[in-house]
Formats: structure tokens, sequence, C-alpha cells
């Protein structure tokens, strides 16, 4: 028998993590439009080495949640899709950041 | 997920469109060009294109070649690294002044290993940046051009005629690595279709 039983206290921040950006491709994602201001579509679909299709899938959850912001617009003449993290989706990233560590450093115990 | 880890990720960000060879090849153009203004410092227009070669054609063969191959990406720190440039800028402006003026002579000897020590500190500005192992190398070499001009000056020959030929001869080097750098880039990395380009997001 375990000498410090599990409070529901300890299982807090457990059951904070964001579902949504708890997903490794999504998890990618954000940590990639974390350190940008701003890339499109080809950048994060080469640097995640994501399918087109499984990132957009991806992107479309995310900007449902309103973590990222995706703007269609033309540079010379050629359609570009950008994508930012919006101010709620940096907020959800640190927010997430902090729960992973405090649940990492509660197992570690 | 760890700062460290997230700043390996901005690493490998910013590695992916240092990765064309572009900075180095136009560095190089740029030296070459610029050499001439060491032999006779009438040719200050020289200088002027030099600097708005290495700086406006990256940014130009960027946007045509490297964009619809790698996609594009705004960095939040690119007003640091323009700081950076700024004060590199400054550092060479502040040289070319006081050479121009020929007031202070007697510190014209140094003046190979000071451009040397300004490019490598630029190199390894990159280096810490980036994280690429070229820029290693490239920090070394620029360094090795300085002491190797600063030899020539001691043993008495013209601190402008030096300063030309470690220009060219780095030039001599630089282009080539950019250029071949730049080939396997193309080579790597072909065209995407409109449709990669944009998903369906």
């Amino acid at each position: 028998m375990a000498e410090h039983e599990i409070s529901r206290e300890d299982l807090q921040p457990l059951a904070e993590i964001d579902r949504v950006i708890h997903e490794p491709a999504r998890l990618l994602i954000l940590a990639y439009l974390s350190v940008v201001d701003s890339a499109d579509f080809l950048f994060l679909m080469n640097q995640t080495a994501l399918t087109r299709g499984n990132l957009s899938s991806h992107l479309s959850k995310l900007e449902a949640a309103g973590y990222i912001e995706i703007k269609k617009e033309f540079v010379e003449k050629i359609p570009q899709t950008l994508l930012r993290l919006t101010e709620g989706g940096k907020k959800a990233f640190q927010q997430y950041q902090s729960n992973m560590k405090q649940v990492l450093d509660s197992l570690s115990q | 997920m760890t700062r460290i880890e997230l700043r390996q990720i901005e690493q490998k960000a910013h590695r992916a469109f240092q990765q064309d060879g572009l900075n180095i090849l136009f560095a190089g153009v740029a030296l070459g060009v610029i050499a001439v203004f060491f032999i006779d410092v009438r040719h200050g227009w020289v200088f002027a294109l030099g600097i708005a070669l290495a700086v406006s054609m990256p940014a130009f063969f960027r946007r045509q070649l490297v964009h619809p191959r790698i996609g594009y990406a705004q960095f939040p720190q690119s007003k640091g690294m323009g700081r950076h440039i700024a004060a590199i800028c400054l550092a060479v402006m502040c040289l070319l002044l006081f050479y121009a003026l020929g007031r202070i002579e007697h510190f014209n000897w140094l003046m190979p290993l000071y451009l040397g020590t300004v490019f490598s500190a630029a190199a390894l500005v990159a280096t810490i940046k980036f994280g690429l192992s070229l820029y290693y190398v490239l920090t070394f070499v620029l360094l090795l051009s300085g002491l190797a001009g600063l030899g020539f000056t001691m043993r008495g020959h013209d601190a402008g005629w030096v300063v030309a030929f470690q220009l060219w001869g780095l030039a001599a080097i630089l282009t080539p690595v950019g250029l071949v750098q730049l080939l396997y880039f193309l080579r790597k990395n072909p065209t995407r279709s409109t449709e990669d380009t944009n998903g369906r997001a």
C-alpha cells in the first residue's frame, strides 16, 4: 500500500490538461507557431512533416478552439495561407506547459 | 516541454531559411565588390553597392526561390537581428571613415585584422542563432583571413591592397560555397503545387 494516498488535489493539474493541445501533432504545430510571428501552410507542413490533409484537419481543430488565426491572402498574385497564434492560443499554450510541468514534477516525486 | 526544446524548435525554424546559401553567396559577391573601395577610397559608391547587394539580393531571391519551396515564416526576433546587422554595418562604417580620412595612418596595418574580427564576429552571431556548423568554419576562415592580412601589413605591404586581396580571397571562398549550397537546396526542395502551399485550411 502506498504511504501517500493520491488526493483529488494531486490530480487537479492532470485534469486541467487541454486535450486540444495535448495531441502530439497539434502540440508540435503550436510549438512552431509560438516561436514565429506568422507562418504559411507550406512552412508548417515542411517543419512538422505532417501530410497536407492531416495538417489541415489539425489546423481546423485549433482554429475552432480559437487558438490560431488562419488568413488567406494573395502575395504577388500567389494565394498564401498565413497562420498565427491568437492571444488565447498563446495563453492556452503557456497554461498547458505549466500544467504538464506540474504533472511531470509530481510524477517524479 | 522545456524551454530548451522550444529553443531547438526555434533554431530549426531559423535554420530552414539559412540552408539556401543565399546569405553566404551574396556576402561573397559583396566582399568582392567592396574590395575595390579599399584600393581607391574615391569609389565610395562601390561600398554602397556592396552593402546593397548583401542586404537586398538574398531577400529578393528568397522570395523567388525559397518561399515557394519551403514556405514562409515571419520571426519576431527579426527586429533583434536587424540590430545586429545595424551594429556590424556601423562598425564597418567607422572603420571606413577612419581609413578614408587617413588621419591615423600609423594604425592602418591593423585594418585586415579588424575586418577579419568584425566579419568573424558576425558569423559567430549567426552560428549561435541558427546552430549551423558551416558558420563555425566560416567564423574561423574569416578570422584567419584577418591574421593572414596582418602578417602582410606587418611586412610593410600597403594596407589598402592587402585588405582588397583579403576580401577577394574571402569572396573566392564564400561565393562558391554559397552557390553549391543553393544548388543543393534547389535540388533537394522542388517547387510545391499551389494546393500544397495552401492546404484546405
